[in-house]
């Protein structure tokens, strides 16, 4: 893909015969059309291929997390592209073919403007489908952390299909200050483990904490 | 980036091509914009890498900072957050590109000419760190009631727990609370003081690693 400097072929965007002309982020792109090949992948090729399409796969499922908790200043990449850089490194286990994503290691939200991420935080299977979670606050952290910065909670389910998985983005009202929250756990989800994953962002969204693993839990059981 | 005499131009600000002239805090500056395409250097991939594990150990300290290099300012475009970010960027870096590190003994979180106890020393107690001094110990320019700054930096979980007001130096020791996490982490402690009219702040000193 090359950059185009504005003038040489105009403003026209789209395929043209065999070269492809875009606007991405302010920057004129040309790129030869993309043509199938009919080669097989190399060992490298296959493997590289599976771990990205695993990972990207994964990722998507916490789309709208991501965006709040992974985007940077930087202009070229988009927060999906930040998370899945990060991902491929440090949450990938097993060997080829057999990849596993680390539910332990994935981080939905990586922090930007390091606001606190609650201490102690801790979940438990509470009354009927639901799960408490708790937290406490330090008042000796920086004041960029505010007692309004609203929770997010995530439940993971591995077993909600065969070979499918599914994120449930809980509806919390909970904010920093409440110190606790309960969640609902749609009935679907009835006694499938769920890898719990929580994080605070600021009202406006801007701010994000690191988030944090809770566990596994099996509400209903 | 360069700086235009007023008397050379009557404040003009324009772009031509890719050279803007525009007013800086207060200073007519002209420098060169757009995208390099050119890979680069080793050192420039240091500088960047510096830069940004500076920014990252500032964030979480915001508050103590701006008290610590408040009174650093000498010019008017000077402000505490880009006087500490260039301190410790040619201070307390160690390390080359990828592998840039902080040197926490080198860290400073304020700048000053007040003295420190040099005696002054940390341990854990419950709920958090008892920092201790000698309060009979008074050098030219202490005062009794110059006041404790306590930080205790924790880079694993990049957050950080600190006071800017605390006791006085006549009390001898201060308290600070840590909120603990689930699992025990290494915080890195540090110790200024400050005048009590904020005319006079010392140099933050190192009294090294707590495990909490």
């Amino acid at each position: 893909m090359s950059r185009l400097e504005p003038g040489q072929l105009g403003v026209f965007r789209g395929r043209t015969g065999r070269t492809v002309v875009s606007k991405w982020r302010g920057i004129w792109t040309g790129r030869k059309a993309p043509t199938k090949s009919s080669k097989p992948g190399s060992p490298e090729q296959q493997d590289q291929r599976l771990k990205f399409g695993e990972v990207n796969k994964f990722l998507r499922l916490f789309a709208k997390e991501i965006a709040i908790g992974w985007q940077s200043d930087k202009r070229n990449e988009t927060a999906m592209n930040e998370a899945v850089r990060y991902h491929l490194d440090k949450a990938v286990k097993g060997e080829y073919p057999d990849y596993q994503i680390d539910y332990e290691k994935v981080f939905i939200s990586r922090g930007r403007g390091k606001i606190d991420g609650g201490f102690q935080p801790v979940a438990k299977a509470g009354a009927g489908f639901s799960i408490d979670i708790s937290w406490i606050v330090s008042t000796k952290t920086s004041r960029i952390t505010k007692p309004t910065d609203k929770l997010k909670v995530v439940l993971l389910d591995v077993r909600y299909r065969p070979g499918e998985l599914k994120a449930i983005h809980c509806n919390v009202t909970a904010q920093r200050s409440d110190l606790k929250a309960n969640v609902a756990v749609p009935e679907i989800c009835k006694k499938h483990p769920l890898h719990v994953y929580m994080f605070f962002s600021s009202k406006d969204q801007k701010l994000a904490s690191k988030s944090e693993y809770l566990g596994i839990l099996t509400p209903g059981e | 980036m360069k700086k235009i005499k007023k008397k050379k131009v009557p404040g003009i600000t324009w772009r031509k091509g890719n050279n803007v002239r525009y007013f800086l805090n207060g200073e007519l500056v002209e420098r060169t914009i757009g995208i390099t395409i050119k890979e680069p250097t080793q050192l420039q991939k240091t500088g960047r890498q510096a830069m940004k594990v500076v920014v990252g150990l500032l964030k979480p300290v915001k508050e103590f900072i701006e008290i610590g290099f408040n009174l650093e300012k000498k010019e008017p475009h000077d402000n505490a957050h880009n006087l500490a970010r260039s301190t410790n960027k040619l201070n307390a870096i160690r390390g080359e590109y990828p592998n840039v590190q902080i040197d926490f003994e080198k860290a400073l979180f304020s700048k000053g000419i007040l003295p420190v106890n040099p005696e002054a020393k940390v341990q854990l107690v419950e709920k958090g760190l008892e920092f201790t001094w000698d309060p009979a110990f008074m050098e030219e320019g202490m005062w009794p009631n110059d006041q404790a700054m306590m930080l205790a930096y924790c880079d694993e979980k990049e957050s950080a727990f600190f006071e800017t007001a605390g006791m006085r130096r006549s009390e001898g020791k201060d308290f600070l609370e840590i909120t603990p996490y689930h699992q025990p982490v290494t915080l890195e402690v540090y110790l200024s003081f400050v005048a009590a009219d904020r005319k006079s702040i010392s140099n933050s000193v190192y009294l090294g690693q707590v495990k909490y």
